[in-house]
Order: structure tokens, then C-alpha cells, then sequence
């Protein structure tokens, strides 16, 4: 159940099932401590998932330091995203009450925003209301294991092609090992998995593996 | 015209390309040049005169996205090709790679811009280098023993082809000027010392440090002494002045930042370091350097690039060792051979500028290290001459050696004779200068000895490449291809150790592993070991014209 109560600095702070959401004390400085350590994973990249809205302070933070930024914050609670979308006016955030699964790759500002450059944050306070669909929702996003990788593959058409377009199956047999050890997929398994042919987007890769080895 | 030079290395080598872009843009005053280097290296690239843009590359965020698991697996594959999509967008008509690893090489490659210097690949994988002198510096950098061209020289050769001395500027900030003022009052006399590095095997060791400090304190009572240090370093060493202090030692910590220590360097007389980036400001500042030689610090391809340094190089025959990994001795054994006392009063000496009596010094600690004294030849780069009399011979061979090496990259042996006999003059005036004492008989027998063996050499060469001739009619026959390139390479191998030789035997074995490395069309190999073989061939002919013209120059001015 979610209820709002007034902090010390006068600010409404949300609470769902007796949670705060925010610090009580100054939950805006709170978002700014926040924003600084993500300041520097944002950096030149076009999109931020953010896994929790919450009170959206920190939402807002990253939005004024980063306005060409795009940000999607995903926020299970129907009415915490109202509430931010009636105070909100940042042009550059969507918030997305997320689907169970790799459904979310197939929202369309999501499939999108995977065909280039993002990262995923998490907001711990606002995570631990709805865990389990936001560590699902995690999960898709970055593409780790063999069937969100895969499902990443197919939201990003052309990274597909890299890889012959084979069937999981197949990709295991071509030299995902990791995968079928169960380990997280990296760059190590991705490289033999290729296809032998040059183009630039393999070129990438290999000059990746550079930095690994 | 746009140009992209590439420094992806270390801060020293950023600042090493600083020579190169000053030669660039002095050729082609009219071209924009970027310069692509590591993210926090960015305020050093923007003390290089002559750079209009300064583009960072965040290798530590590639590498996190590509190591933490809760990153997106395509995160830093997104970074990289974004970038390389802005890079694209600049339109450059010329790309140069000062950085040569692969990583580089790919970013190169990935451009795609016609005219590409320095290490990049084909689509195949295969490497090229876009000019002899990016060849030349492959086929060195990975040997140890070899003694080229400083790398600021072969960056500045590879990247605007012109041979007089280049300008070593930087651009010295507002805010540095500030700062320095602040730090240390003007009037006495400063010395600077930079102890600590990034590399603990190029650390010589604090304590060593404050012995020597204190040598040179009770000599030069008057002077002040700075330790330079980053922010980083603060609490390492605070107690390393307090101990300097209350051993009499007049000492300031002078913790700050790049542009601070640049104008700090402006205003003392004498560095003291074993760290490279620190050793590259004060060549660029104009301040005497003694550098510290220890560790993996080669000081034959990155040494203190400005005239009348010294460098004291440890006698450990593993010395220089990898930059990889960790020491392989028991302990530091390059750092503990060099005593503080001979640190101190080769510093005193190397602060007063008395050559003449470092050649003492450098006899009288001869079994501990050997003390080098740099400078810049008339025919324009860097060199360095040993303060020991008796390294006149390897003196001779490498200079030879690396004067062949320009005429021959420049074509300039098919010019006029004239060439050799000026380049002649300039080589003998070099090493009259740099062993006065050395008799006429010494250098005739010097010369001579090099002489009979690189007509060996080139008497070999030829028959390799008749030989080659006649393994050409019968290409398909793989055995007899293998048996010749066996003959060749165990023929340089036995070579190691001659000094007149070690480039040739590097240039070959070279040629040899990338013709090793081809699979498949024998005639492709067949002619790069024929165009190798021919290379040295020709180079040795230069060498040998040069040799003579310089063995006249020298008897001349005896």
C-alpha cells in the first residue's frame, strides 16, 4: 500500500507497505549523492535504464545534469509513476511500468534504446519494493545469459548477422562455452563465436578483446 | 586538410608525440589536428602546441563494461562504435597511429581513412604500417637489445618526414603559472625531485633518495629542494620530507597537478627522477634532467629528449626489463646497485654542468652503473654518448647504424656522394665531441674492424640473395624454401652481440617470422624475404659509404 509522509525538509516522501522510499532526512541530497556516482557511467552514452522510480528525486537529478540523456526508469507501482509524470516536466524521461520477462524488449522506446549504447542503474531503495520483476527486467536488459542474450541479439538486428544469424543452439555449439558452462556471457565467449568473415562490427570486437587480454 | 593523431599509451607518450604534432603543423600550417588519447590524459594533450582538438577515448569504462557482470554484455562495444561513428563524422584525410598495439591498430583500421601511418589492419587481420618508419619501429620496440631512434625522433620522422632538430614545446598554463609561484618563491636555486612512479620497478627507492638528497644538500648548501608528487602520493610522501627536514635537508613537498609541476620545472635548474612523464615536462620546460635509469626504463628509445642530461643506467644485465610483470629478481637488484653517494655527486656535477669531471665520476663507479650524457647529433636526433671512454666503439657502430637507417628511409643514398660527406663530417664531429681523448690509432682501428664486418655482411647478403634467385624457379618446393629460411635465420642469430650488426639481425629475424606467419602463396613469401633481403642489402651499402666518409671526418679533425 502506498502512503506519503513529510520529511524534514518539508518534502513528500513515498512509502509502500511501511518502506520509505527516499531518505526522510534530505532525500534530495540523497539523489545527488546518487547521481554522482553514476555521473561517470552515463557519460557518453545515449540511454539510462534506471530499475526504481520511487520518488523520482534521483530520476530528475541525472535528467538536469544530462539533458540530452535519454532515461527510462522502470516503476512496477502504477501510482508512484503517475504521481512523477503529474510533477515532472523533464522532456528527456519516460517512466515504463515494466512487463514480466524479455516482453520488455519488445516495448518499443525499450527495443529502441538497446540498439545503441545504454546502461542500467539501479535505485536500491525503490529495487527492493518489487524485486523480483526489476532484477527480471535487470536481466534482459544486459544480456548475461544465454536466452537474454539471445533475446538482446534479436532486439538489435544487426548484431544477429554477426553472428550468422544461428539458433541458440547452434551459437552454444560455435563456441559459447561459457553459455553451456552456465557462466556469464563475456566478451571471451562472444569472440570465437563470430562469424569468420571481417566487417566492421567484428572489428569492434576483436579490438575490444584487446583490453581483456 | 584534417588529421587524427593517435596516442593511446601512457601520459609519457602522450606527451611524446608533442615534437611530432609541432613538425606536423609546422609542414602543413594550414591542417586541423585532433589528437585521440586516453580519457584522463586529457589535460596533458592540451598542453601540446599545434593540437585543435582533443578527443578522449574512456578506456576504463570499456574495460568495466567488458569485466562487470552487471554492465549490458554490448555496452562498451556500443561506446567504441559510437565513437568511431563521431570520428567517421570529422572527415580526416589522414590518420597516424603513434600507439602501436592492436588495440590501436583496430581504432586505425576502423576510421578508414585512406591514408593511415602507424600500425593498422586489413580487413584479413593482417597488419600494415603505412611507411618504412613505422616498419622500423615494429621490428625494434620489441627487441630488447636494439638501440634505434628515440621514439619522439621516429614519430617525428614517421609523421611529418623532416630531419632538423624539432622545437619540444608545451604549452605552459595560466593557472600552472599561479600555482608554481605560490609553491616556491623565486631567487634560489631549485632542484626538483619527482621519486615515485607508477611502475614500482622504475622506483629507485625513498630512502636511497634522501641519501643522495642529503650528498647534495652538504655540497650545495644554498640550494632548495621540491619533491614533486601527485595527489595520489600525498601520504607516502609526507614522511619522506619530514625526514629530509629534520635530516637539515631545506625540502618542500610540492604536491599538484600536470600544468603546476610544468611551470614548476620552468623555474628550477636541475630534475631529478626515474619517472618518464615527469622526464618529458622537463625536457619540454628546458631543465637539466638526471634520470634514474632502473626497471623497465629504456632510456635508448624514451630517454630524456634535450641536450646535456644525464642517465644513470644500472649494470643488472636484466635491466631494462619487461614492462609487463612484476620484477623476476629476489630483490630490486637494479635499484640496490646504484649507491646514493653516486646519485648525489653525479647530480652536484650534472647541476653545475661540469661534464668534464661526471667522465671521473662515471670511472670511478664504473662497476655499479654507466653514465650516459645526451644531446642531439647536427644531422638532427637525439643521441646519447657513455661518459666511459672505452664505449667508443658502440658509440661509433650506432651512430653509423642509425644515420644509415635516415639516408636509406630517405632515399637520400641515391643522391649526390656529397650527402655522405656531410653526414660524414657531422658523425665525426659527434664523437670527436663526445671522446675527445680518444687517440687517431684507436678510431682508425675502430673503424676499420666495423668495416671488415659489414663487408661480411654485405658479401652474405648478396649470396642470400642469389640463392633466393634460384629458389625462385622451383617456388612450389616447400622443403628447400623452409631449408633457406633456416640458413638465413640461424646465420643472425649467430650475430647476436655485434653491435654493427644487432639492427640487421632485428630486421631480418623480422621479415623472417612474418614470412613464417603467411600461410599459403609461396611467391608472397619468397618476395618479402626478397624485398628484406634486398632492404639490408641496400642499407648496408649506405652504411659502408658512410663508415668510410666518417673514418676520413675523424682522422680529419684529430
Amino acid at each position: 500500500m502506498l502512503e506519503w509522509e513529510e520529511g524534514r525538509t518539508g518534502t513528500r516522501i513515498p512509502k509502500w507497505n511501511g518502506r520509505l522510499l527516499a531518505s526522510r532526512v534530505d532525500p534530495l541530497r540523497e539523489a545527488v549523492h546518487w547521481a554522482d556516482r553514476a555521473e561517470a557511467r552515463v557519460r557518453g552514452v545515449r540511454t539510462a535504464f534506471i530499475l526504481g522510480l520511487g520518488a523520482g528525486f534521483h530520476v530528475q537529478e541525472l535528467a538536469k545534469r544530462f539533458s540530452n540523456l535519454n532515461i527510462i526508469a522502470f516503476e512496477p507501482i502504477a501510482e508512484l509513476a503517475d504521481d512523477f509524470n503529474a510533477r515532472s516536466s523533464a522532456p528527456n524521461v519516460t517512466v515504463i511500468v515494466p512487463f514480466k520477462g524479455a516482453l520488455v524488449l519488445s516495448e518499443p522506446r525499450v527495443a529502441d534504446a538497446v540498439c545503441a549504447s545504454y546502461v542500467v542503474l539501479r535505485h536500491a531503495p525503490t529495487m527492493k519494493c518489487s524485486e523480483e520483476l526489476l532484477t527480471e527486467t535487470e536481466r534482459w536488459l544486459l544480456g548475461r545469459d544465454d536466452q537474454s542474450f539471445y533475446a538482446l541479439l534479436q532486439a538489435r538486428r544487426n548484431d544477429l548477422q554477426l553472428f550468422s544469424r544461428l539458433e541458440l543452439p547452434e551459437l552454444r555449439n560455435r563456441g559459447l562455452s561459457d553459455v553451456r558452462n552456465r557462466k556469464p556471457v563475456t566478451i571471451k565467449s562472444i569472440v570465437p563465436a563470430l562469424r569468420p568473415a571481417f566487417d566492421e562490427r567484428s572489428q569492434i570486437w576483436l579490438a575490444l578483446s584487446e583490453l581483456v587480454k | 586538410m584534417k588529421i587524427l593523431v593517435i596516442s593511446l599509451l601512457r601520459l609519457g607518450d602522450v606527451i611524446m608525440a608533442a615534437p611530432a604534432i609541432a613538425s606536423l603543423k609546422a609542414g602543413r600550417p594550414n591542417a586541423r589536428v585532433h589528437l585521440l588519447v586516453n580519457s584522463q590524459f586529457r589535460a596533458a594533450a592540451s598542453m601540446i602546441e599545434g593540437v585543435d582538438k582533443v578527443i578522449g577515448l574512456d578506456r576504463e569504462q570499456l574495460q568495466r563494461g567488458l569485466g562487470e557482470a552487471d554492465r549490458s554484455v554490448f555496452e562498451s562495444f556500443d561506446r567504441l562504435q559510437e565513437l568511431i561513428a563521431d570520428l567517421r563524422r570529422e572527415g580526416y584525410s589522414r590518420v597516424i597511429n603513434l600507439t602501436h598495439n592492436r588495440f590501436s591498430g583496430w581504432i586505425a583500421s576502423l576510421i578508414g581513412v585512406e591514408q593511415t601511418d602507424g600500425l593498422a589492419f586489413t580487413p584479413q587481420g593482417r597488419s600494415t604500417f603505412g611507411s618504412a618508419w613505422f616498419r622500423y619501429l615494429n621490428a625494434q620496440m620489441s627487441v630488447t637489445d636494439s638501440e634505434p631512434f628515440h621514439y619522439i625522433d621516429l614519430f617525428r620522422f614517421a609523421t611529418a618526414g623532416v630531419s632538423e632538430r624539432p622545437a619540444f614545446h608545451l604549452i605552459e598554463s595560466v593557472e600552472g603559472q599561479k600555482q608554481a609561484s605560490t609553491l616556491v618563491e623565486r631567487g634560489r636555486d631549485l632542484i626538483l625531485l619527482q621519486p615515485l612512479t607508477s611502475d614500482q620497478k622504475k622506483n629507485w627507492g625513498l630512502d636511497r633518495y634522501a641519501a643522495a638528497l642529503k650528498t647534495l644538500a652538504a655540497i650545495h648548501p644554498h640550494v632548495r629542494f621540491g619533491i614533486l608528487g601527485a595527489p595520489a602520493e600525498r601520504s607516502e610522501l609526507e614522511p619522506f620530507v619530514t625526514g629530509l627536514s629534520e635530516a637539515g635537508v631545506p625540502a618542500r613537498l610540492l604536491v599538484c597537478d600536470l600544468q603546476t609541476a610544468f611551470s614548476l620545472l620552468k623555474r628550477a635548474r636541475l630534475l631529478i627522477t626515474g619517472d618518464t612523464s615527469i622526464k618529458h615536462l622537463a625536457a619540454a620546460a628546458g631543465t637539466r634532467i638526471v634520470e634514474i635509469s632502473v626497471g623497465s626504463s629504456d632510456f635508448r628509445k624514451t630517454g630524456a629528449y634535450s641536450p646535456d642530461n644525464v642517465i644513470i643506467q644500472s649494470k643488472e644485465p636484466c635491466a631494462p626489463c619487461p614492462h609487463r610483470g612484476p620484477c623476476s629478481r629476489e630483490s630490486h637488484a637494479c635499484a640496490e646497485s646504484l649507491s646514493p653517494e653516486l646519485v648525489g655527486l653525479a647530480a652536484s656535477k650534472a647541476y653545475l654542468g661540469h661534464f668534464g669531471e661526471l667522465r671521473l665520476i662515471a670511472r670511478e663507479f664504473e662497476d655499479q652503473a654507466d653514465l650516459y650524457q645526451t644531446g642531439f647529433t647536427e644531422s638532427g636526433y637525439w643521441t646519447y654518448h657513455s661518459l666511459r671512454p672505452r664505449d667508443s666503439e658502440r658509440a661509433l657502430a650506432r651512430l653509423i647504424d642509425l644515420a644509415s637507417w635516415k639516408l636509406y628511409v630517405y632515399r637520400d643514398q641515391l643522391g649526390p656522394v656529397g650527402e655522405y660527406g656531410t653526414e660524414g663530417v657531422w658523425l665525426g664531429r659527434a664523437l670527436k665531441s663526445a671522446y675527445p681523448e680518444q687517440p687517431a690509432e684507436e678510431w682508425t682501428d675502430q673503424a676499420s674492424i666495423l668495416e671488415t664486418q659489414l663487408e661480411r655482411l654485405e658479401s652474405r647478403l648478396a649470396v642470400f640473395l642469389v640463392d633466393l634467385r634460384e629458389y625462385l624457379k622451383r617456388y612450389n618446393d616447400d622443403r628447400l624454401m623452409r631449408q633457406f629460411q633456416e640458413r638465413v635465420r640461424s646465420y643472425f642469430v649467430r650475430q647476436a652481440g655485434e653491435p654493427v650488426l644487432i639492427s640487421y639481425q632485428v630486421e631480418i629475424l623480422s621479415v623472417l617470422d612474418e614470412v613464417e606467419a603467411l600461410t599459403g602463396n609461396d611467391f608472397l613469401k619468397i618476395r618479402k624475404l626478397s624485398d628484406g633481403l634486398m632492404q639490408a642489402h641496400q642499407r648496408v651499402e649506405v652504411e659502408l659509404k658512410l663508415l668510410r666518409s666518417t673514418k676520413t671526418n675523424v682522422m680529419e679533425h684529430l
